[in-house]
């Protein structure tokens, strides 16, 4: 009987586990990153008689959570992605939405810049359409100021976001540390029974470290979890945490680098970085942000010198060559922090046209300089020394090293990256601008041929070579280019004997729009690209590159939220709570325990039973 | 696959913000009337709308290059029309005093109203446009062109011409300078010019004269002179006879190609010199013309002088003529090609327009229908949700 009455004890027992357990699951059945947990039955060992094997009740071995750990790890991976693409989409829309303004974007500045040429070029008399040129080269400086502006805006935002991204990610790495050592403690307390809840915690941290950066996990025996981030470095090991940090770059000003900090030893982890929220972040600002930067530079570089250039082969109202309109930064060279020797350098463009826009490294070694871009590392081909008068040339370049390097010293060079930002009007009158050809022609009224001369043009606005009037006399070709002294004209028809044409200075020729419509026609001369894009084309060129990037994140955005949807459900089909389930769990601890209770009410039965067989009266 | 009760709220959250993103979408492109309001909403679209929206810029400005060219133009045509008509009156009073005989009152009459049309001749070669430019001074257009210079009328501008842009590769000039108008004329018939020697005493007059050969003229200047009155030669340069005849007056005088008819009598040594005809400004036509009005005509000799004269200055004035409608030909081409270019590139603008609005711009039809089925869906998806969501056996417990 007391076997009955025991059995009958550990049924009531284990059954008010059971309904402590659902009601644990139904309390929780709105908590995020709750597993369901469920008690486990184990028969208790029966005693033997001679007739066989009596049970005698059962068990709660274990409270277990219920865990599908492979969803688990989807989950996270697929939330890191979710992470990094959500990040990548957003700032790359906000850049693609400034680049893509239909009115107020480079696009439409370039296009009125030139039509404003057009208007001087049709009335090169007037001082308001000259004036009105001056405001449309000042609002494409702006323009390119205003668009590099909000690259730069993007990255102090990057600047951030990395900052609170990496403190959160060391919080979250000390809670992990900090759980580990509860669940080894709490597990060991326990006779290595799993201290569920905390587990869940653990779990729920992970998840959103996934969605910062990149993880992988390695639980190990005692029950905790080691989690490591980028090539492998070690985030949380048992109880203990490395941290990481931002610290300025090296090579660039305003940039931020991730830093793993371990042993008061700084390593830079920018470069293995992968996914999550951080993957993102320095995803777009090397895909993306870069490039346009890159781009624009290089489009503001190239506008701004071929202005120029064409503006000083022309005459301005005031009877004087062209001075700049523009004023474009320089290439900009500085030595490596590193260097041993005390050389300086000097960097200017010698071509406009072969300027790629690529950022360089100037290397010593002691003998001669080599040349890599700094994107690739690639090496690139060039001329020259180096020294004074013989400039390294490549790529449009030309760089003077002064004496004193030292092998293995190194100069960086931008060549354009900074010209859209700092892209200047350099000219205040607009008398300035020169629309006219500074040289005319004229068959004098004397003639008594049919000779006619060409209008003229400047083919070389600052010669370096003369020739003497005079000189020669020279055979006679209708139509063939007579170059003297940096212009050119053709003389056509048949010229009498002692028949002249004068090339003079273009005095007066304040009606003259030659140069005007030479800087007009730049709007369409493939200036970029190795002569294959206009300048309008080059910006269309980063529009649309951005807009890909961008709408390529926020298709991949939608289609990894599916997944990330996906791999949820897949979690909570294992680990979530259903509370019909609960129900009806609920109903059969109820029944089972009334139906112990009966048995315990039996025994009882059974003892009054005996007590009153037995009984005197 | 067990549906828990937090992935049954989730997913029912995850449905309705797809939606309600995409009716955003929808809502924005039909209050915008954009299919995309940046590139990363369809690169393709966006990059080939802007770069058409480039196109249409740039044909807006040809356009308008060819509407400022046309006003310049049509002015230039004003103004050549002026001048054509200040020429032909001059030519009939030229032929007003070449026929029969004039008084010297009525001669001096004439050189006055030669000399007012030379005064308007000279203003409307001096035209200002609105802004104040001068129209036929070439590219000098702050300088007055032509100015009174030591008696003479001379040409201050230069030879330039502007062109404006009506395409890629089509520059139009907007005018012509005053030297190809006014300077640049050939005097004579054009190949050569006749002139008679002050000092002839004889009444030869020179008529028509022509050139028989262009081939055989090698463009030199000759003598021809009377030996008698009744027999002529010809001598080059050097002196040299290259060909003699006896006179008959009204024969044509043949040599080198070329032919002159001589009538009247000359003396015998009266002299014509026959010259290439050499660029003659319309204003030196007309004070030579004034100056021969205004010289004295007592006799039969400087009454043959001055006919002579006045031949000249009709052949002279109708190579001015030619000149100016030529020019006036060239400037009407030009405007027609214009207004050709401005037909043009409105059809292009139009048609580019219509492509460009149908790359960009919301389908509102087919945008309306897509808003009626998300906002249907939104509906589905709600009352399914609180359908589903509103059984539980805790009901039945």
């Amino acid at each position: 009987m007391t076997d009955i009455l025991s059995t009958g004890v550990s049924g009531l027992l284990a059954f008010q586990r059971g309904l402590a357990t659902t009601s644990q699951n139904i309390a929780n059945a709105a908590t995020e990153g709750y597993s369901r947990q469920r008690i486990e039955l184990e028969a208790r060992l029966p005693q033997g008689f001679g007739s066989g094997f009596i049970g005698r009740g059962v068990d709660v071995t274990s409270i277990q959570r219920l865990l599908d750990q492979f969803a688990v790890n989807q989950w996270r991976a697929s939330s890191s992605e979710l992470g990094r693409l959500s990040i990548y989409a957003d700032l790359a829309g906000r850049l693609d939405t400034v680049l893509s303004d239909p009115t107020g974007g480079l696009s439409a500045s370039i296009q009125r810049f030139f039509a404003a040429w057009q208007e001087v070029a049709t009335n090169p008399g007037s001082t308001t359409a000259r004036q009105l040129l001056l405001a449309e080269a000042q609002t494409l400086a702006d323009r390119f100021r205003g668009t590099t502006q909000r690259i730069d805006q993007l990255e102090a935002d990057i600047n951030v976001r990395l900052t609170a991204n990496v403190a959160e990610i060391n919080t979250l790495a000390a809670s992990i540390a900090k759980l580990n050592a509860d669940i080894e403690a709490g597990s060991a307390a326990m006779g290595g029974q799993p201290p569920n809840d905390l587990l869940d915690q653990r779990d729920r941290l992970i998840l959103r470290l996934s969605e910062l950066v990149n993880v992988n996990t390695v639980p190990d025996g005692n029950g905790s979890v080691s989690v490591f981030i980028g090539t492998g470095q070690t985030l949380v090991l048992r109880e203990f945490t490395a941290q990481l940090a931002t610290a300025p770059s090296a090579l660039e000003a305003g940039r931020l680098d991730v830093v793993y900090r371990s042993n008061g030893v700084d390593q830079v982890i920018t470069s293995s970085i992968s996914g999550g929220q951080v993957g993102g972040l320095l995803a777009v600002r090397g895909e993306v942000l870069d490039a346009a930067r890159q781009q624009v530079g290089l489009i503001a570089a190239t506008l701004g010198l071929a202005i120029n250039g064409q503006q000083a082969a022309g005459m301005d109202l005031n009877g004087q060559l062209g001075g700049a309109l523009f004023a474009v930064p320089p290439p900009q060279v500085a030595p490596a922090l590193t260097n041993a020797g005390g050389a300086s350098a000097t960097a200017a463009v010698a071509d406009f046209r072969a300027l790629t826009g690529e950022d360089y490294v100037l290397r010593f070694d002691g003998a001669a300089w080599s040349v890599t871009r700094a994107s690739t590392g690639a090496a690139v081909a060039f001329t020259g020394t180096g020294a004074a008068g013989d400039p390294l040339r490549f790529e449009g370049l030309a760089v003077e090293i002064g004496a004193g390097a030292a092998a293995g010293d190194r100069f960086s060079l931008r060549s354009t990256r900074d010209a859209a930002a700092g892209l200047r009007v350099a000219m205040t009158d607009p008398r300035g601008i020169a629309a006219a050809a500074p040289v005319r022609t004229t068959a004098p009224a004397a003639n008594l041929g049919t000779g006619t001369i060409s209008a003229g043009v400047v083919v070389d606005a600052a010669p370096t070579t003369y020739s003497i009037d005079g000189a020669g006399s020279f055979a006679y070709v209708p139509g063939a280019d007579i170059e003297v002294n940096g212009w050119r004209v053709q003389i056509a028809g048949a010229p009498a004997v002692g028949d002249v044409f004068r090339v003079e200075r273009n005095t007066g020729g304040v009606g003259d729009n030659r140069n005007a419509l030479a800087i007009a026609a730049l709007q369409n001369a493939g200036l970029l690209g190795g002569g294959t894009a206009s300048l309008g084309e080059a910006v269309i060129g980063v529009v649309g590159r951005v807009g890909t990037l961008a709408g390529q994140a926020e298709v991949a955005l939608s289609a990894q939220r599916t997944l990330v949807s996906s791999a949820r459900d897949a979690v909570l089909a294992a680990s979530g709570v259903n509370l019909d389930e609960e129900a009806a769990d609920l109903l059969k601890w109820q029944r089972a325990y009334q139906a112990a209770a009966q048995t315990i009410v039996v025994a009882d039965t059974l003892f009054q039973t005996l007590l009153a067989a037995t009984s005197r009266r | 696959m067990r549906v828990a009760f937090l992935s049954a709220q989730a997913s029912f959250l995850d449905a309705i913000g797809r939606t309600q993103s995409q009716l955003a979408r929808t809502q924005e492109q039909v209050s915008t009337g954009l299919k995309f309001s940046r590139a990363g909403q369809d690169p393709a679209a966006a990059t080939l709308s802007l770069s058409m929206d480039g196109l249409l810029a740039t044909y807006e400005r040809y356009g308008r290059n060819a509407v400022l060219a046309g006003n310049r133009l049509a002015l230039e045509e004003s103004a050549l029309a002026g001048a054509g008509g200040v020429l032909q009156r001059v030519r009939e009073l030229v032929v007003q005093a070449a026929n029969g005989p004039q008084t010297a009152e009525n001669r001096r009459m004439i050189a006055a109203e030669v000399r007012q049309r030379l005064e308007e001749l000279l203003a409307t070669a001096n035209t200002r446009d609105g802004s104040g430019e001068f129209l036929f001074a070439g590219t000098a257009t702050r300088t007055q062109p032509f100015v009174r210079d030591g008696g003479s009328i001379v040409y201050q501008g230069d030879q330039g011409r502007r062109l404006v842009q009506v395409a890629a590769d089509q520059y139009v000039a907007d005018g012509d300078s005053g030297a190809a108008v006014f300077e640049l004329v050939r005097n004579g018939n054009g190949t050569f010019s006749v002139a008679q020697a002050a000092a002839n005493g004889g009444t030869g007059r020179v008529g028509e004269r022509t050139v028989a050969d262009p081939a055989q003229y090698d463009g030199g200047s000759y003598t021809l002179v009377f030996t008698a009155p009744d027999a002529w030669e010809v001598r080059d340069a050097a002196s040299a006879v290259v060909a003699d005849s006896s006179y008959r007056p009204g024969d044509a005088i043949r040599f080198r190609g070329l032919a002159v008819v001589v009538t009247g009598e000359p003396a015998a040594g009266d002299s014509f010199t026959v010259a290439p005809s050499v660029n003659q400004s319309v204003f030196g036509t007309l004070e030579r013309l004034i100056a021969a009005l205004e010289r004295p005509d007592a006799g039969p000799a400087a009454r043959a002088a001055l006919a002579n004269d006045l031949g000249g200055a009709l052949t002279d004035l109708d190579q001015a003529l030619g000149n100016l409608l030529e020019v006036r030909a060239g400037v009407g081409a030009r405007l027609s090609a214009l207004e050709s270019r401005q037909a043009q590139l409105e059809d292009a603008g139009v048609e580019l327009e219509r492509a460009l609005s149908g790359l960009r711009d919301t389908d509102y039809a087919e945008a309306l229908t897509r808003l009626e089925q998300q906002l249907l869906a939104l509906q589905v998806a709600q009352k399914s949700f609180a359908r589903t969501q509103g059984l539980s056996l805790f009901d039945y417990l």
